[in-house]
């Protein structure tokens, strides 16, 4: 027998141990299998093993439930397993486990199983019951489908249970609140958050529970009115609950949204306070409720105990707010989010009442509420130095104010929102410096700061198109150049590792390169929205190369404005991949489709103009709107204009416009008999072996990194990815989305996409349904054109395959 | 001043803050009374068994590497450290967070990394403990089976079959 290793012969179990703590719970299952020693000692340290998560949390939410068969993915079976002697015995390797299994995990603290199609049935189970009755403390069965009312009465041999989480389980109604109430009557924290059905009814019987310090009630849209307000009567003594979450989440909150039911009529505060007194944390996430003037001053009176409170504060509750100043600074925690409607003054005077120090999240209703002077924020961070979470709209900023801000918030900053901002380099460099903790950053309608040249407001026509072009290509120039801040965005390594979620949103002048310099930095991305920004090959394979966390993403394509164009030295990429793509793309599907002759490239050509001015004429419907557009200088107007002088022939994505825009190019080109444009003009068509085409492939299928051509690709890196939201033409066709998208994207549930016709036929979209139908759980297609779905497919989509298909907003009908 | 002999009698000299980094020394210390009397055995601890290693200190950067000494040139590293917080069970600890200087001088060959992690373990210093199960835990994340094999020379002693059904059993923690 070879002799032990070092690490063997030296370590003793204890430092072997105090190594696998640091470890986390994949590397430790791993290592189980490295030898004997090291299995042994794993299998005997429950302490490492206090914690069991099998959730399926980083779905965002949409993952399809089908009953699996497979051992690893059926909850039910994999827990039965690890936690049963019996199959540990008989096992033809009994003897090799002289310690059965369930060791591991026999003192077990926390589980998680969100997401998953637990039946907590298994918790009857006496072998269960009696391994976790004394250690389990802690259950989170959020968003597990197959929970239901009755079937709570299951957790009724978990006697050390203090926290329960069945969020999100949509089958839970009052009656499994009344189950609870009366069989696991001591647990001590309660989380309801988004459990449609119930109501105040079963609420009510909660206040049983005399243990019970927290409830959360977010987003139960069916409770009204405040719980207790149907008792009228006080009860007989007052309740012990020390935290109270009612509202929205305002993670999951969209703008706008929030309106529909978030709004709170009778709203008692007196009555609060004397049922609760002893609240310490009352969350009124994005509720506006009618609070009369004093409702503050009682609260805060009444609930001496109070440390945290998250507030809506709108026009007419500042006033109020200034008034119990003193008593919001002895807080530990306040969380505002402001309503539409208040102005920079109302927010001065806050500032002037000193009511903010205690201030950790500052959020606002709309983007466009902008409160803050440079003066002003100054004062707001030098008075509330511990804000975690900041959003702002920087209309009157200076491209420099967020250096002293983030100087200011250094330690404790996480989420950074800034919407219409200026932002200097320095600025840029100083957030990858100083923010130690930024996990989230959103930096969305960037503003250039254009030095030097005059912000040309061209409000009378005539003379318009020519000045604006030229104040628009200004922007670009300064634009792009202002891309290169994006450099000092990545800068600094830690800031890199630490971002898990980055939106660079509306605003165009992002080039490809500084884009995939973030990816191909920041390595632990989730979360990627470069929604309206110009994205490229380069940033897809970045992306597919360093983020293999990534589960959101999105993107928006287009090309860069003609005149942008035209002011670079070099062509673009994008340009020279056109150029040589032939128009041959997507042949066989069009030919397929419509039966005319689109079999060589020439006749592709014809079919194109053919098919492109009959849609324009089809279009002529909406000529005034039209009209109006081409007679407006808007931005795409002037690019689609100079498009045409150029005959460059590109795609741009918003619907109608740039259509019309490409009609004629390709109808002007042809009539000049330029062999240069009709070059052009065939980049409208990406092939599979263009940067677009190969970009997307490999981003699915992670062949990128293929060294070889013996070489099997190494691991697909995409495989966690949950949602794509891809606008504009990427390239994307038939073949792409039926063969790459369909073996790589393994997870993904949700498939957004907008604009992208280009080779792109209802074929291949149901044969990427047909093979992905198990985890594929919406799509959702906007102006596809080639995508016409018959009754059929549409049949066989929605109903064989449950694949919640949206077309252009309307939901595919189920026949149900 | 205290003295500490290592097990192969090498005597080192070291202040008492600096000794007392390890809650052995310090209970011995406490225990026996006056320290300055005889010098302290740690038969546990070799001064120098092992060959080479980086110092923190290019001087001798080339020179034999003591446990006992580096252990020693640790303590004296940190004695101006904060005592650290206690630790929460609520907050798994993570393996991130090494100090530059830490990673520094732990930057050493692996026999001469496990002799100090040893000896803080016996010299019960928690710090050079934490630091040193920190990089080993480093070396490990994120590596399969077969590399963390291959980094410790470990050898495979299960059959095909067990090694089958043990990776059977904690199959569920990847693809997560």
């Amino acid at each position: 027998m070879a002799p032990a290793a070092l690490i063997d012969q030296l370590f003793p179990t204890e430092v072997l141990i105090a190594v696998f703590k640091l470890v986390d719970e994949r590397d430790r299952c791993r290592l189980c299998t490295v030898n004997q020693r090291w299995k042994r000692v794993l299998y005997n340290a429950p302490e490492l093993w206090k914690r069991l998560d099998l959730s399926n949390r980083c779905t965002l939410g949409g993952d399809k439930f089908i009953e699996h068969l497979d051992h690893i993915k059926n909850t039910n079976n994999l827990l039965s397993s690890l936690f049963s002697q019996q199959q540990q015995t008989s096992s033809p390797y009994a003897s090799l486990s002289q310690q059965p299994s369930v060791t591991r995990f026999s003192r077990i603290t926390r589980m998680d199983l969100s997401c998953t199609g637990i039946d907590i049935d298994f918790f009857s189970q006496s072998y269960v019951a009696y391994t976790l009755s004394t250690s389990l403390t802690h259950l989170i069965l959020s968003g597990c489908p197959l929970v239901t009312s009755g079937s709570l009465f299951n957790l009724k041999s978990l006697k050390s249970l203090t926290y329960l989480d069945i969020s999100h389980c949509d089958n839970v109604d009052d009656l499994g609140l009344e189950v609870l109430s009366f069989f696991v009557t001591w647990l001590q924290e309660l989380n309801l958050a988004y459990l449609f059905k119930i109501t105040e009814h079963g609420i009510k019987k909660l206040f049983r529970m005399v243990g019970l310090r927290a409830l959360n009630l977010l987003g139960c849209c069916r409770v009204k009115s405040y719980p207790w307000a149907i008792t009228n009567a006080v009860p007989k003594s007052p309740l012990q609950l020390r935290e109270l979450s009612i509202g929205e989440d305002s993670r999951i909150q969209t703008r706008g949204f929030w309106l529909l039911w978030c709004t709170w009529q009778h709203w008692d505060m007196k009555k609060l306070s004397d049922i609760c007194p002893f609240l310490e944390t009352i969350r009124l996430n994005m509720v506006l409720f009618d609070l009369p003037p004093q409702g503050l001053q009682i609260l805060l009176d009444e609930c001496k105990h109070l440390k945290t409170l998250c507030l809506v504060i709108e026009r007419n509750t500042i006033p109020t707010l200034c008034s119990v100043a003193e008593q919001l600074r002895n807080l530990k925690m306040l969380d505002l989010t402001v309503h539409i409607g208040v102005q920079g003054e109302q927010m001065e005077s806050l500032l002037a009442a000193n009511a903010l120090p205690k201030l950790k999240a500052l959020k606002f209703h709309s983007k466009h509420t902008d409160v803050f002077t440079d003066d002003s924020l100054k004062t707001l961070t030098t008075q509330a130095p511990s804000m975690e979470y900041l959003e702002l709209n920087g209309d009157n900023l200076d491209s420099s104010a967020m250096i002293p801000v983030v100087e200011r918030l250094s330690t404790t900053l996480q989420s950074l929102l800034l919407h219409h901002v200026k932002l200097s380099n320095n600025a840029m460099r100083a957030i990858a410096k100083k923010c130690k903790t930024l996990r989230d950053l959103t930096i969305s309608d960037l503003q250039v700061d254009v030095k030097g040249t005059v912000p040309q407001r061209c409000g009378v026509n005539g003379v318009t198109e020519r000045v604006l072009a030229t104040t628009e290509r200004e922007k670009y120039k300064h634009g792009l150049g202002a891309a290169n801040k994006l450099k000092w965005l990545v800068s600094d390594p830690s800031i890199c590792m630490r971002l898990k979620k980055i939106e660079l949103a509306s605003y165009t002048g992002f080039s490809d390169k500084d884009l995939a310099c973030i990816p191909t930095a920041c390595t632990n991305l989730q979360w990627v929205d470069f929604h309206f920004s110009f994205t490229f090959p380069k940033t897809l394979v970045a992306l597919s190369k360093h983020c293999p966390n990534l589960l959101y993403l999105r993107l928006f394509h287009s090309n860069p404005p003609a005149f942008y164009d035209a002011e670079s030295p070099t062509p673009s990429r994008a340009s020279v991949s056109a150029t040589s793509a032939t128009p041959t793309t997507g042949a066989p599907n069009a030919s397929q489709r419509r039966p005319s002759s689109a079999h060589s490239s020439a006749n592709r050509i014809a079919f194109l103009q053919a098919a492109q001015s009959a849609r324009l004429s089809t279009s002529s419907r909406t000529s005034p709107f039209m009209a109006s557009l081409y007679g407006d200088t808007s931005r795409v107007n002037v690019a689609s204009k100079r498009d045409r002088r150029r005959g460059s022939g590109r795609k741009s994505v918003s619907s109608d416009v740039p259509r019309v825009s490409i009609a004629q190019s390709v109808v002007e080109s042809s009539k000049k008999g330029n062999p240069a444009t009709a070059k052009g003009k065939s980049k409208a068509v990406y092939k599979c072996s263009s940067p677009e085409g190969q970009a997307l492939i490999s981003f699915s299928l992670g062949s990128e990194v293929k060294k070889n051509a013996s070489d099997v690709p190494v691991p697909l890196f995409n495989k966690k990815l949950r949602v794509l939201d891809l606008s504009g033409n990427h390239g994307l066709s038939d073949y792409i989305l039926s063969s790459a998208f369909a073996e790589g994207l393994t997870n993904l549930h949700t498939l957004f996409l907008e604009g992208c016709d280009d080779g792109l036929t209802e074929s291949g979209v149901v044969k990427f349904a047909e093979k992905r139908w198990k985890t594929l759980k919406r799509m959702h297609l906007r102006n596809c054109r080639g995508v016409a779905l018959n009754v059929v497919q549409e049949n066989f989509l929605s109903k064989s395959l449950e694949i919640d298909v949206v077309v252009d907003g309307g939901r595919v009908r189920n026949l149900d | 001043m205290v003295r500490i002999t290592s097990s192969d009698s090498q005597e080192f000299s070291v202040s008492q803050d600096i000794a007392c980094q390890s809650q052995l020394i310090k209970n011995m210390i406490e225990d026996v009374g006056d320290a300055d009397e005889q010098p302290i055995p740690l038969p546990n601890v070799a001064g120098a068994i092992l060959q080479k290693g980086g110092s923190c200190f290019p001087s001798i950067s080339n020179a034999p590497k003591l446990t006992l000494f580096a252990v020693i040139e640790y303590a004296t590293m940190h004695k101006d450290d904060p005592p650290s917080a206690p630790e929460t069970d609520a907050k798994p600890s993570t393996s991130e967070d090494i100090e530059d200087r830490d990673k520094q001088f732990l930057n050493v060959d692996q026999g001469t990394l496990f002799e100090i992690i040893l000896a803080a373990n016996y010299l019960d210093m928690k710090s050079l403990l934490d630091v040193g199960c920190k990089t080993v835990a480093n070396m490990i994340k994120g590596k399969t089976v077969e590399e963390v094999r291959a980094l410790f020379n470990i050898v495979n002693d299960f059959t095909p079959e067990e090694e089958e059904q043990i990776r059977k059993e904690n199959e569920w923690c990847e693809d997560r």
